[in-house]
């Protein structure tokens, strides 16, 4: 009897020690500090290959990283309040736009002061093997292969994704390229509203109305859905970030350095182009987008919760080991890295990176 | 003896049931714990919130929450996915249909346009197809497209049996809902509604 009493206070005690355990929160008895990094969708496969590599050098950090469009990674911070360590953005013009000037709450301090413009891409024309005439089309002829009418033809949403209007203004820049006035109109099809193309002040204006209704485009509001229609054969070609096309295995359309926004030394042309929207999707954000080369801008918010850890991680992404990651995600790197006002970086990153 | 044996029993059966009731505490504990949410659940509590109604020829109506709940409700299924590929249900919800809802404006005529905006500064657009549910859909599983013609606007105040929360757009949100278990794409899936006026272009 004494050793069956025993043996239940033993089971009980045991018993209460589980249950006990389990009682605590999901965080409890985790000892890793976490550290938040949002970005650009295009961006999520190099960063989940860093998030895993930077715990392999760091073993009491864990690494969120959570992706959303570029406007969004922004406003989580400045309007939904989220803490969030490191943001990266495939537009770098968005941090200036949305977070310089703009105070933290209750603060004299602004949400951020700098950005580095730290990657590229390249735009063109994601497609498979088993595309219509993919066998056929070059850079010499893919807006008439495009205009053909059994090819189906996918584009970013021009309201939502920065890819979108990139496309847009990609397809109007081919005109002058190709010296051919229909291009825009031959490729994507009609609207209705119509997208309508005027000049102002020698620039190309593309105006992209309230409503997307595409005759012949298929327009979707991401390339995660372009790439599920790719995938499946519903579209033969869309238009898409080169890094992209190469981590899902697609094959890509080099287009030429005039028209796929890759290149600083056609910064000149690609500004012959904007892109304004009738409809402004974020009060915060004025909806016009400038022909420029594109670049992806990181910065650390002044409220962020680990400042010191986070300027660990962008060292760690602009180091050698983030270059290489970068690389074999095929997301290219600039160099020389870009600072915008690096006077107001943290001193340590400043003087890592030699700005 | 037996007093000597009563004394040292008493202090074990004492610890015995000391161990009884704290193992029965925790245990109680530990299911109240898995079967509750983390967050407490705001079951029947008031919410104020005003929604603004504008119809396509300027009139203004103000509804409260709980004029939108004693409105005949509607039922659906539906989830969403972002931008960046995340997936959010398939729910079960609860709401209004935005036609019932804009009849007190004077109704959405087949041209005009919808304009739903949030308290956060979002806007997002519908036309008349859209609202009627010609939207793309998409398998939870692989976000590939399949036909769905049972899809329809509604604003939501309820999630799976629950209000919804801060996170899900509390108290009012956009979804596009069908019969089955299919996602939409997350930019109309407005959260915390405040204002749908309807445009005549």
């Amino acid at each position: 009897m004494r050793i069956l009493f025993a043996r239940l206070s033993t089971a009980l005690l045991i018993g209460s020690i589980i249950a006990s355990l389990s009682l605590c929160s999901p965080g409890c008895g985790r000892a890793r500090t976490q550290l938040k990094i949002m970005c650009a969708g295009s961006l999520m496969i190099p960063m989940q290959e860093l998030e895993k590599a930077f715990e392999s050098a760091h073993p009491d950090v864990d690494v969120t990283v959570e992706g959303h469009g570029s406007i969004q990674v922004i406003r989580h911070v400045t309007e939904l309040g989220d803490s969030v360590d490191v943001m990266a953005v495939a537009d770098h013009s968005l941090i200036p736009m949305m977070m310089y000037g703009k105070k933290l709450p209750e603060a004299e301090e602004y949400f951020t002061d700098w950005y580095i413009g730290f990657a590229t891409n390249r735009l063109g024309l994601a497609y498979k093997s088993t595309s219509k005439y993919s066998g056929e089309i070059n850079e010499g002829n893919w807006y008439e292969v495009l205009s053909r009418s059994d090819v189906r033809l996918g584009v970013p949403d021009p309201r939502i994704d920065s890819c979108g209007y990139r496309s847009l203004m990609l397809c109007q820049i081919a005109e002058s390229y190709y010296l051919q006035d229909d291009i825009f109109e031959n490729v994507l099809g009609t609207f209705d509203p119509p997208l309508e193309v005027y000049r102002d002040a020698g620039k190309d204006v593309i105006k992209v109305p309230e409503i997307i209704r595409a005759d012949r485009a298929t327009v979707r509001s991401s390339s995660v859905v372009l790439l599920g229609l790719l995938d499946s054969g519903d579209i033969d070609y869309a238009f898409e970030y080169e890094s992209v096309a190469a981590q899902h295995d697609l094959k890509f359309l080099d287009l030429p350095a005039d028209l796929d926004l890759s290149s600083t030394e056609e910064a000149e042309n690609y500004a012959r182009v904007r892109v304004e929207m009738d409809f402004q999707r974020f009060a915060t954000v004025n909806p016009e987008f400038q022909g420029e080369p594109i670049e992806y801008g990181i910065t650390i918010p002044a409220n962020c919760p680990h400042m010191e850890l986070a300027v660990k991680f962008i060292q760690f992404l602009l180091g050698p080991e983030g270059e290489r990651i970068l690389q074999q995600t095929y997301q290219p790197r600039l160099s020389p890295l870009k600072p915008d006002r690096p006077e107001n970086m943290p001193a340590v990153l400043r003087e890592a990176l030699g700005f | 003896m037996m007093g000597r044996n009563l004394g040292i029993g008493s202090g074990r059966i004492s610890l015995l049931l000391l161990a009884c009731l704290a193992g029965l505490l925790c245990i109680t504990g530990a299911v109240l714990a898995y079967t509750q949410p983390w967050a407490s659940s705001a079951a029947e509590e008031d919410v104020e919130w005003d929604l603004t109604l504008v119809g396509s020829h300027g009139e203004e109506v103000t509804v409260s929450f709980e004029d939108i709940k004693s409105m005949v409700s509607c039922n659906g299924r539906g989830g969403y996915f972002t931008t960046a590929g995340a997936v959010f249900g398939p729910y079960r919800v609860k709401g209004v249909s935005v036609d019932a809802l804009c009849e007190k404006v004077g109704g959405i005529g087949p041209n005009d346009i919808l304009f739903v905006s949030a308290i956060d500064g979002y806007s997002a657009v519908f036309d008349r197809d859209q609202i009627d549910g010609n939207l793309p859909a998409y398998d939870p599983e692989t976000i590939r497209e399949v036909p769905d013609d049972s899809l329809r606007l509604i604003l939501i105040y309820e999630q799976d049996g629950k209000p919804l929360s801060h996170e899900d757009g509390k108290p009012l949100r956009i979804a596009v809902v069908g019969d089955s278990d299919l996602l939409t794409e997350g930019l109309y899936w407005v959260k915390w509604v405040n204002k749908i006026e309807i445009i005549t272009p």
